[in-house]
Formats: structure tokens, sequence, C-alpha cells
């Protein structure tokens, strides 16, 4: 075992630290996505992360995969571009609840609704942070914000079960005070195809809770633990007519196993039996080891057959391509 | 499996389709638009059969955006839409010239503004091309007059927004776009990938050596590349609050493209050498223009013709250089855009014949206008 | 006997990790750190279940401090000597 925090061997070193706001929510969520990826033995190659704007957003660029962070709302569209271009990509969507619910609604609901082949990652803090804290889609009657100061008029989005309805193949819904649930709904909807949406309900203390009379992590994280309710047993009290609108349910709101629109349109490779890491590793060595060795023979016999110019050329340690070059000049 | 060959007799926007295919296009996203809609029809049969993917996305910010993270997953790829939708995808054409990933938007134009005349053409999108995001950066726009440069700009489109990792628009327009003409498809087309950069190396948006664009990436090979819209230093991380990396970048986005202008430009001249007025106009005005000339010519005035295939970057000196020897008058299907351009490089008076109401100018009207000078 | 420590560089105080280990291992600061954050104590570090049961389980077991830590700050070695006072 590693001395260092799990996390670290994925995070860009001269990155950090990161601008994350002190309790945030969403460095949890990063923990828990990464060890479910490890425990998967994931090909980290082909890992694409997409994200949009906002808090969660921001978290791509400070990992060590491909990634792309695109425009306010629209990572789903982009990464549905992704994902048909290359369908052996892992495409791993990170956004938030107002840039996916709000600007990005369109793309949120036709990309459950085909069944695109993605897990999206949506980090609900309940407002747009980033921007200091104004109301967003999923903000609870009643809440204040900047731009909700009399408390929210508006009866917030149920996104866990707006994907569910459109079609979605997993859909789960935790919030940050239970990691282990947020690794499992990850490592569950990462074998699975089709629209995976792991929505997770994270703090924000720094704009948002602190507004709201919750002004740490702590108070916020004690806030979910309090007043969650694991979702058939909301279904239960429902039935018997329990009011639950100032309570937030979790649990898994979709598990189907309809085919993913890659596999609609006779796109997916045959399945391969997945590469322990370890082979993967000990195949590359051996392909580098092996380009080492032909660069190696090329310079030996350009060194053989050379003149003077060519020679200095080695010297100075330029490689194949650069000689060729050179002397196609 | 590849694009159709030999003589045929096709519309517009299927030959612009072909075209992309001879291109290496193999990735399609789009939103029916009049009077662009045949381009993803026909692609939509197309692609699959030359190992292509077509989606047709929910509008048409999805579909720019779909086609740019085909691209960064190794496909080239286009989109085709009209005004309206040209407006949408503004924000994702700022996106992808930031983070210089080659992608071809074909703009059937038709009348505007707003919703206006979906099925007469018009060029007044032309600016839009140059302008219409926010920001400072630059990109090309192609005219093409005929459904034999539907097919050849178009293939051009792909090979520019490769060579200079900037999008490509094709600014057609209806009577183009719809109308049917003999074309010559050959069987080999000259291609051009962007070359992608060496496993391993961290400086991903550092210019190649000599040149003032950066190797490309390509997700899923180890590069472990950040690619974002935010401004990045050249290891592709956002640097947001320096105002040296700031200048550096946008300073080079616009660069790539103004300082290499005199490779990219490409105008038509007919009858210029001597001419004492020259006609200036592209699209399918052009076509008016040049019969215009010849009618000029066969009554004693010496006019020529000024087409420019290129609308961006915009053959400054080229209108310079004739503005000293001839009245010029501009054409267009609008009032007054491509004028802006060419009245900023003449430095004179500039004459202007602006229609629109979705016809053509007729040859007969052009002469009669030209007479009056 | 093994080592918990708290990264000063990525820390920001959130406390997160003294509300969560069930061990009550870590304690409130009682000084800020020179970048102005109130680091916790690793005040009980003998109470830590990962340090006394990972080595003979061969697998981590606990490790909750780290799970909850939103900045990645709380490093753990197993295998680390005892350090004599």
């Amino acid at each position: 075992m590693s001395e260092e925090h799990p996390s670290l061997s994925f995070l860009r070193a001269e990155r950090m630290p990161h601008i994350l706001c002190e309790g945030c929510g969403n460095g949890i969520v990063v923990n828990a996505m990464l060890e479910a990826m490890v425990e998967l033995e994931l090909d980290m190659e082909k890992v694409v992360f997409v994200s949009g704007i906002g808090c969660s957003s921001r978290i791509p660029g400070y990992l060590k995969f491909d990634s792309l962070h695109t425009t306010h709302g629209r990572p789903i569209a982009f990464a549905t571009g992704i994902k048909l271009a290359n369908p052996e990509l892992e495409v791993i969507v990170i956004t938030g609840d107002g840039d996916m619910a709000s600007i990005g609604g369109n793309h949120f609901l036709h990309a459950a609704r085909r069944n695109m082949d993605m897990l999206v990652i949506c980090s609900n803090n309940y407002n747009y942070g980033m921007t200091g804290g104004q109301v967003s889609p999923t903000t609870p009657v009643g809440w204040k914000t900047t731009t909700s100061p009399y408390g929210n008029p508006e009866p917030p989005m149920d996104i866990a079960r707006v994907a569910s309805a459109a079609g979605a193949n997993y859909v789960a819904r935790w919030s940050t005070a239970s990691p282990l649930q947020i690794k499992q709904a990850v490592k569950k909807a990462l074998q699975k195809e089709g629209f995976r949406l792991v929505e997770v309900l994270t703090q924000c203390p720094t704009v948002f809770g602190r507004r709201n009379r919750l002004r740490t992590a702590v108070e916020m994280l004690r806030w979910y633990r309090e007043n969650t309710v694991a979702l058939h047993h909301a279904e239960e009290l429902e039935r018997q007519g329990v009011d639950l609108s100032a309570k937030v349910v979790v649990g898994e709101f979709a598990d189907r196993n309809n085919p993913g629109l890659v596999r609609r349109l006779g796109l997916v490779k045959e399945e391969r039996k997945p590469e322990k890491r370890e082979e993967r590793a000990e195949k590359r060595a051996e392909e580098d080891e092996r380009l080492r060795e032909a660069r190696r023979r090329i310079l030996e016999a350009i060194e053989r057959l050379s003149t003077p110019r060519v020679r200095r050329m080695i010297e100075l340690g330029m490689d194949v391509e650069k000689i060729e070059e050179e002397l196609l000049k | 499996m590849s694009h159709l060959t030999g003589v045929r007799f096709l519309q517009g926007n299927i030959a612009c389709a072909e075209g992309a295919i001879a291109a290496g296009c193999r990735f399609f996203a789009g939103y029916p638009i009049t009077p662009s809609t045949e381009v993803a029809e026909w692609l939509a049969k197309r692609m699959p059969e030359v190992g292509g993917v077509f989606i047709q996305m929910e509008d048409e910010i999805a579909s720019v955006s779909a086609i740019v993270g085909a691209r960064w997953a190794g496909r080239k790829a286009m989109t085709a839409t009209s005004g309206p939708g040209f407006s949408l995808m503004m924000e994702t054409v700022g996106y992808a010239a930031m983070t210089e990933t080659p992608i071809v938007i074909v703009d059937v134009q038709r009348g505007g503004p707003s919703t206006g005349q979906p099925t007469l053409p018009a060029t007044g999108d032309v600016l839009q091309a140059r302008f219409g995001s926010h920001g400072d950066y630059s990109i090309i726009a192609l005219s093409p007059n005929s459904v034999q440069e539907m097919f050849d700009l178009t293939v051009e489109a792909f090979n520019l927004s490769e060579r200079y990792r900037v999008p490509v628009m094709l600014m057609a327009d209806e009577i183009v776009g719809h109308m049917r003409e003999k074309v010559v498809l050959p069987e080999e087309v000259e291609t051009f990938t962007a070359p992608l950069s060496r496993r391993g190396s961290k400086y991903h948006f550092r210019p190649a050596k000599g040149s003032l664009v950066p190797r490309m990436q390509v997700f899923g090979r180890g590069y472990g590349v950040h690619v974002t819209g935010l401004t990045h230093d050249e290891r592709g991380y956002p640097a947001t609050a320096d105002p040296v990396i700031h200048t550096k970048l946008v300073r080079r986005l616009v660069d790539k493209i103004e300082k290499n202008a005199g490779r990219i430009i490409k105008v038509e001249e007919h009858l210029t050498e001597d001419a004492e007025v020259v006609l200036v106009s592209y699209g399918a005005p052009s076509r008016s223009a040049l019969a215009a000339v010849r009618e000029l010519r066969a009554g004693g005035i010496k006019a020529g013709m000024l087409r420019l295939i290129t609308l961006f970057p915009f053959p400054c000196r080229r209108v310079k250089e004739l503005a000293e020897q001839a009245e010029l008058v501009v054409l267009e299907m609008n009032l007054g855009q491509m004028l802006r351009e060419v009245e900023r490089c003449a430095r004179r008076q500039v004459h202007f014949l602006p229609k629109i109401g979705g016809e053509l100018h007729t040859p007969e009207e052009v002469v009669r206008f030209v007479k009056k000078l | 006997m093994g080592r918990i420590e708290i990264n000063q560089k990525y820390c920001k105080g959130c406390g997160i990790c003294i509300e969560y280990c069930p061990m009550k291992v870590f304690e409130e600061a009682e000084e800020p750190n020179e970048r102005g954050y109130f680091v916790p104590a690793v005040a009980h570090p003998e109470r830590c279940t990962l340090l006394k049961v990972s080595r003979h389980l061969r697998r981590r077991a606990c490790g909750l401090c780290q799970d909850m830590c939103p900045d990645f700050a709380i490093d753990i070695d197993v295998h680390a000597e005892d350090e004599e006072e």
C-alpha cells in the first residue's frame, strides 16, 4: 500500500492544490469515482473525461487523463461525438446541476432518451456555485440564493426521475454523506452500457450552505444524513401519504439493460476479454522496446552509409525523422 | 469504400456531401434546416456505407459540439446548416477556434434575418462567418459558385481545417445548394490530416518548430491531453489570470491564419488586366457578374471580374491593386457585408449593387448599373 | 506502527475528517498553519483501524478519512516505522 492519498497518483501534481473551496463535496466524488475505476481495472488510457462549466467541471483539468473541458451545458453533446467516433473510449461526463439540468437540459434529455453510451456524474449542489451562488433548477423551494433572496419560489427538477423517465439504462442518486454508495454506483454503472447517470448531492457550504444556515461542510453533511430517505422506503411513505418534499430521496431509480445507441448503430466491436493492467503495461513496454531497437538499427545503418554531415547530425542527437528532413531539403 | 466518381449530374448539396466523403470525413452530426437538409439526408445514407457515423442531433448546438468531440476522437467531421442554425453554432465556433479543432461547417445561406426566407437564397451570413463568435480569433471561409465547387471546395475546406487546425466555413447559398449541374468527380483526391505529436510530449499546445500550428492529439492514445476553452498555457492547463499567456495564445490563433493568408487566399479573375471597371462578387451572383462582364466587353466597356473564393482571409492586397487601376463594383445578396472589406482595402469610393429578396442579380441589371457609372 | 500525516500544502481545514473518523483520531487545531488554515492535528493515530488491521488483512480497512477528504490531503503509511519521541 502506497503512503500517499490514493487519489494522488491520478492527479496532476503540478496543478495542485485545486481551486475548490474548503469542504467542497466535489473532492469526495473524485475519491469515490477513482476508487471505482481502480477496482474495475479500467484501461486508463481509454478513459476520456468531458466536462462543461462549473466547479465540478474543473475536475478533469486536475486528472491525468484525456479530457475535454467544453462550453456551458454541452458536455453531453461533445461526449456523444467522442463516443460515436471511437466506441472503444470510456466516456465519463463530469457536470453539475446547473450545467446539465438548466442550459444543458435538452442534451441531457436526448442522451437519456437515446440511451447514448456514456457515464454522467452530476454533482448537484443545489446552486450555481462557481458564479457565486445563484438559484438553479434543483434548488429546493424556499431556500435562499443570490437570485432568490426571498426564498426560491420554483419547484425543483428531480434530475434522477427525469433521466429515468427518459429511458436511461442506469440512474442512481446518493449524497456525499455516503461515499461507499457513490463508489458502488459508479462501479455498477461502468459495467453497463447505454446512458448511466450517477447524481451526487454535494455540499457547497461556501456560497450556498452559508446562506441557508448550514455554514460548514460538516453541518451540510449532517443535514444530508438526517434528511435522506432510501427510495424503496420513500415509495412506501408516499403511499401512506407522508409529505417528503423537504427530504432527499436516494437510491437506484433505474436499472435496465436496454441496448445503448452504439449497439443499435452496429458499432460494438467484438466482445474482448478485458486485459489485466499488468499485461497491458507489459505489452506497451515490449512495443516501446521494439521501437527503440528499430530506431537504433536505423541510426546504425545511416552511420555506416553516411557522410560526415549525417554523422554530425547523429552526434547532435537528431532523430531519424529530423535527419531525413534535413537530407531532403 | 469511398466517394462517388466520374461525370455526374448532381445537386449542389449532394456534391458537397460527396466532397466531404472524398476528403476523409467519417462523422456527420446535423439538424434539418432548409435549404441544407439534403446534405444531412444524403450522408444519413452514405456515412454507414463508407464506414462513417451519422447522427441527427437534437439541435444545431448539439450538432456542432458533437463534431468537435468526434474530431478529438480521431474522425474528420462536418455539419451543415443555414442562417438560424449558424447563429446558434457561434459559441462552439469560438470553442473550436480556441481549442484549435479542425471542423467544417457548411452554411447554405437563405434569406434573413431570423426565419426570413427559408427557401430562397441570400449571402447574408458572410460577416458572421468571420466575426460571429465573441472575442478575437480567425477562421477560413470559402464561397462556392457551382456544383463542381461544392465538391472541390468542401475537400479544400477539410484540408485547410487540418492544416491550420481551425474551423472552416463553406458559405454556400440556396441556389448553389439546390441547383443541378454536371460535375466531374475525380478518383484521386488530395487530402491532408493534421500531424500528431509524439507520445510523451507534454507541451501539446506549443506550435511546431517553424510553424504557428501545434501538432494534434487524439483521445485514447495515451497523450493525457487536457483540452479547454479557457485561456491555457502550452501544456493546455488553464491560465486565465495571466495576461502574457492570454495575449500570446490569442495572437497566435489570429496570426496562424492572417500570417498565412498568402498561402490560403484564392480568387478567380476574368479580364482584369486592362479593366477599367471590376465587378467584385462571390457565390451565385458571380455567375451573373461573369455574364455581365462578357456583355459589357461586347459593348466596348473594359469590364473585368474578381471572384472571391476565399472570403476570409480576405484578399486585401489584390483588391487594393485593382482599386488603383479600376472602379470597383461589389455585387452581393445582402445590404453590404463583404462591401466593408472591399472598402477597407480599396481605400477609395466603391460602388455597390446589393440585391435581397431572394432573386439573383440578372446580368441585364448589372450591365445597366455599370453603364450608368 | 505506521504513520498518518496531513499534507500541509493541500489541507484547507474543512474538518470533515474530524467529524467522520469513527475512532476520533483527529482533533481540531489550536493554531492556523502558515497558509492560514486550521489543519487538524493527528492526535490519536494509535486508534486508527486502518493502521491496526490493514497489514493483517492485506487490504485497506477503513480509510474513511481519505474517502471523505475533498483535498486528498491525508497520507497513511501502514508500514512506516515507529518514531522515537
